[in-house]
């Protein structure tokens, strides 16, 4: 028999139905826990991961001196304890006998092994200015290591958080790889790696703590919020933190069998002046501006409630959180007096039209043009004409560190220390030399950061941050935003995860699948 | 003929030069540099430039891009900027998903778009030719970042036959290939249904009717040969492009093709992935060119390669 035109289509139709035999409901594996990220790591290496994915995945699968915790306090975890000799000098006593997952020792030559080649002048990494501080690294013994820095630095400690790989690796400019199987001292180690998948197995011989209850973590990489949403909902996947848009992330909340819960985290939003702008250099009006703001409706209507307000830089549980600090409530009368007064100055240039017209600067990303217009719209009822300019991210970029934009919103995500305060608003600190991106300088302040960043004691180092974030609230070269919320969604048999505020994965250790 | 490909392969060298030159410069013409991306907003210029030098960015680009070409002649591609792999293990590791799903989309796409632009012509100004239209239109007019949502959504989430996403079983290549074969079945449909018009109109084709020859006979043996001139050209556009990287289509299915791995390349201004995935779609290109010219001699004798 001859084939006819209508084989191929049968074939097809025929194939397509034998695909149905796709198991539904498989019988989940309840020692595999399935999560999604939205990339690939970049590096495997962890003195090369600079990127988040890798940092998390450096986090699950080596240990290091230091590590956060779920709210991003500095705690040891190959580090049994920590003191200050002086300024200049940290002494750290190690955990005694912990082991690689082969069975060798991580001592302190280990360590040192490692900071060594990441302070050194030739090392390749990319992490490598976070230890240009470090004059030299003596471990006198087995469980003690001694760092001697160049200049006193109290968040330097903060920086000791580089995953520890073992000596006969960390001495070689070869980038590591999973085909180089290196022991891990972490909770699990990484036994294969696709573009789309990793697979992460339990560290049998974890000794810094309670070993993981799962057996196997699988890494899916899933590019598309929608097929993340997809998975989820299907069961393909237990748990997605972040990766679903907000609106559908309460869409799969009414769903039986997904939990969603959320904490903010170590990020703050804000509005940002460029300080040298012969209009907005002036106070009133930024301040105008801020009290023109209405930041509960834009939390409310575009970030969906998944942010809390910001008052400062860092958030009410931070450490450094100063309770005398507020940012502006929304006030339209006080706005409109504050420019009232403003066109009456004879040194600003106001157009004769009296409308004063300001540039804001924005990136092509959908959440961050719907708050500028949202802005536009608000400052709109003051009589501020704002146009917004979109552009991609590194023109964006390019034109915010040039000083090409008035206005513009970011947010600064991740951050621990107050040092922060320094990379963003000390003049030693504008471009290209750091992120004070609207150029504001007062001499007082720049004192203040300096001293905080050297001042060991927490007491002392803490009532100078507050003095710093005084004048800073009184100058607004910022108008704090909000802090986002990070979220998570997850099957409801799912147990054990905890949100970590910097959006790491470290309580994948403790889940489990009931 | 061995001799005709052999040179147009050689031709197609400076060809690929211009497009790797092009390419080269342009994207270092884009705002954004991959030392920022590695080290991120909070880095310091020392590192920044230290950085730059360590990854040879800080030479003039003409010394960049000869040393570039150089390592090309040797077959070395360089190593990816960020991940530190070699581009060409990377490359080798993406091109096989990407040619799969390429052909089965090429061939999904023809068994239902030849059926269908036939029985088109042969029934031209009926029912059964409006049905094909309305079907080409509705194929052209659903684009893939919809019809792979929406398939995700029937035959994944509310029916359950098959896996969202990923390249793990074969189910796991009816959704993506059937997303890319719809638009390029329903192009397809068209052009089958117009070559064929054209040449049932023929005279050799009356007389072969006026024989008695039966009608699959008459489509099969003696129209169609005819008419495949148009569908081959498409085919081997289509084919091409899809070889380029199906990216929402591979973003939608998690497929680990070109398509995702050049996307990514860009965005992290990773330039010697750039450069390999460029040189990897000029290629493609140039040899799925050649190809068709080839088939174009076996389905028509009267076309000779020169």
């Amino acid at each position: 028999m001859k084939p006819n035109f209508y084989t191929c289509p049968l074939i097809i139709a025929s194939l397509l139905l034998l695909g149905m035999a796709h198991p539904k409901n498989a019988t989940q594996d309840t020692n595999t826990i399935t999560i999604a990220w939205d990339t690939k790591p970049r590096s495997l290496d962890p003195r090369y991961a600079t990127d988040a994915n890798s940092q998390y995945l450096e986090d699950l699968t080596t240990c290091s001196l230091f590590t956060f915790d779920a709210n991003g306090e500095l705690v040891g975890e190959l580090a049994e304890s920590y003191t200050w000799q002086n300024p200049l000098e940290l002494h750290i006593a190690l955990k005694p006998n912990i082991v690689f997952s082969d069975g060798s020792p991580v001592a302190s030559n280990t360590v040192k092994s490692l900071y060594d080649y990441l302070s050194k002048e030739k090392s390749l990494s990319p992490r490598h200015g976070a230890f240009t501080n470090i004059k030299d690294i003596v471990a006198p013994s087995p469980n003690h290591l001694i760092f001697k820095l160049k200049e006193a630095d109290a968040a330097f400690q903060s920086n000791l958080i580089v995953g520890i790989v073992p000596l006969k690796f960390s001495t070689s400019d070869q980038v590591l790889s999973v085909k180089d199987q290196p022991p891990t001292c972490g909770l699990f180690s990484l036994v294969s790696i696709t573009p789309t998948e990793m697979i992460l197995t339990k560290n049998p011989s974890y000794s810094l703590g309670v070993p993981a209850k799962s057996t196997r973590i699988i890494i899916k990489i899933i590019k598309d919020e929608t097929t993340a949403y997809a998975k989820l909902k299907s069961g393909e996947i237990d748990l997605v933190q972040g990766l679903i848009s907000r609106d559908k992330i309460n869409a799969i909340s009414s769903l039986p069998h997904i939990t969603v819960s959320k904490k903010f985290g170590l990020n703050t939003g804000y509005l940002a002046f460029n300080m040298r702008d012969p209009l907005l250099r002036n106070k009133n009006l930024r301040q105008a501006i801020g009290y023109a703001i209405n930041r509960e409706a834009i939390i409310k209507y575009i970030m969906q409630d998944f942010a809390t307000l910001a008052e400062q830089m860092f958030p009410p549980e931070h450490k450094y959180y100063s309770p005398s600090v507020s940012s502006f409530p929304h006030n339209l009368e006080k706005a409109q007096k504050l420019l009232a007064e403003l066109k009456k100055q004879t040194k600003i240039p106001i157009p004769s039209s009296q409308v004063i017209s300001l540039t804001y600067s924005t990136t092509t990303n959908i959440t961050r043009i719907a708050i500028a217009r949202a802005i536009s719209a608000q400052l709109k009822k003051i009589d501020l004409d704002v146009k917004i300019d979109v552009s991609d991210w590194s023109r964006f970029k390019q034109n915010v560190e040039k000083g090409n934009v008035q206005m513009w919103s970011l947010s600064w995500i991740g951050f621990k220390d107050p040092d922060i305060l320094n990379f963003a608003f000390s003049s030693k600190s504008f471009p290209p030399n750091g992120g004070n991106r609207g150029y504001f300088s007062t001499p007082i302040l720049d004192d203040l950061l300096n001293r905080g960043k050297s001042t060991i004691e927490f007491a002392t180092r803490k009532k100078i941050y507050d003095a710093a974030q005084e004048i800073i609230a009184d100058e607004v070269p910022y108008i704090y935003l909000w802090h986002e919320d990070l979220y998570v969604a997850h099957k409801k048999n799912l147990q054990g995860y905890t949100i970590y505020r910097d959006g790491r994965y470290r309580s994948l250790a403790k889940v489990f699948l009931k | 003929m061995i001799k005709t490909i052999s040179l147009r392969l050689l031709f197609a060298l400076p060809l690929m030069l211009s497009v790797l030159l092009l390419v080269g410069s342009l994207i270092h013409l884009v705002p954004g540099n991959p030392v920022d991306i590695i080290l991120g907003d909070m880095a310091s210029e020392a590192d920044k430039i230290k950085l730059a030098t360590t990854l040879g960015l800080d030479r003039p680009f003409t010394e960049q891009i000869s040393s570039y070409l150089g390592g090309v002649f040797k077959g070395d591609l360089g190593i990816s900027l960020l991940s530190k792999e070699s581009v060409v293990e990377l490359l080798v590791e993406r091109i096989a998903p990407t040619v799969q799903l390429a052909f089965l989309a090429v061939a999904l796409a023809l068994c239902v778009a030849m059926p269908l632009g036939i029985l088109s012509a042969t029934h031209a100004h009926k029912p059964a030719d409006y049905l094909s239209v309305f079907f080409a239109l509705l194929g052209i007019s659903m684009p893939t970042f919809w019809t792979g949502p929406v398939f995700v959504l029937i035959f994944s989430l509310y029916l359950g036959w098959l896996p969202v996403s990923e390249k793990q079983s074969w189910q796991s290549y009816i959704l993506p290939t059937a997303t890319l074969a719809i638009p390029l079945a329903a192009i397809l449909t068209r052009v089958t249904r117009n070559a064929f018009l054209e040449v049932l109109k023929s005279d050799f084709l009356r007389t072969a009717r006026a024989k008695g020859l039966s009608p699959p006979k008459i489509i099969l043996k003696h129209a169609a040969r005819n008419a495949l001139l148009p569908i081959i050209t498409v085919v081997g556009l289509q084919f091409g492009a899809l070889l380029t990287g199906a990216v929402i289509t591979e973003k939608i299915f998690d497929w680990p093709g070109m398509g995702s791995l050049f996307l990514d390349a860009l965005n992290n201004r990773d330039y010697p992935l750039i450069q390999g995935c460029v040189l990897f779609f000029a290629l493609s290109y140039t040899l799925v060119n050649t190809m068709i010219d080839i088939i174009y001699t076996v389905a028509d004798p009267r076309v000779q390669l020169k």
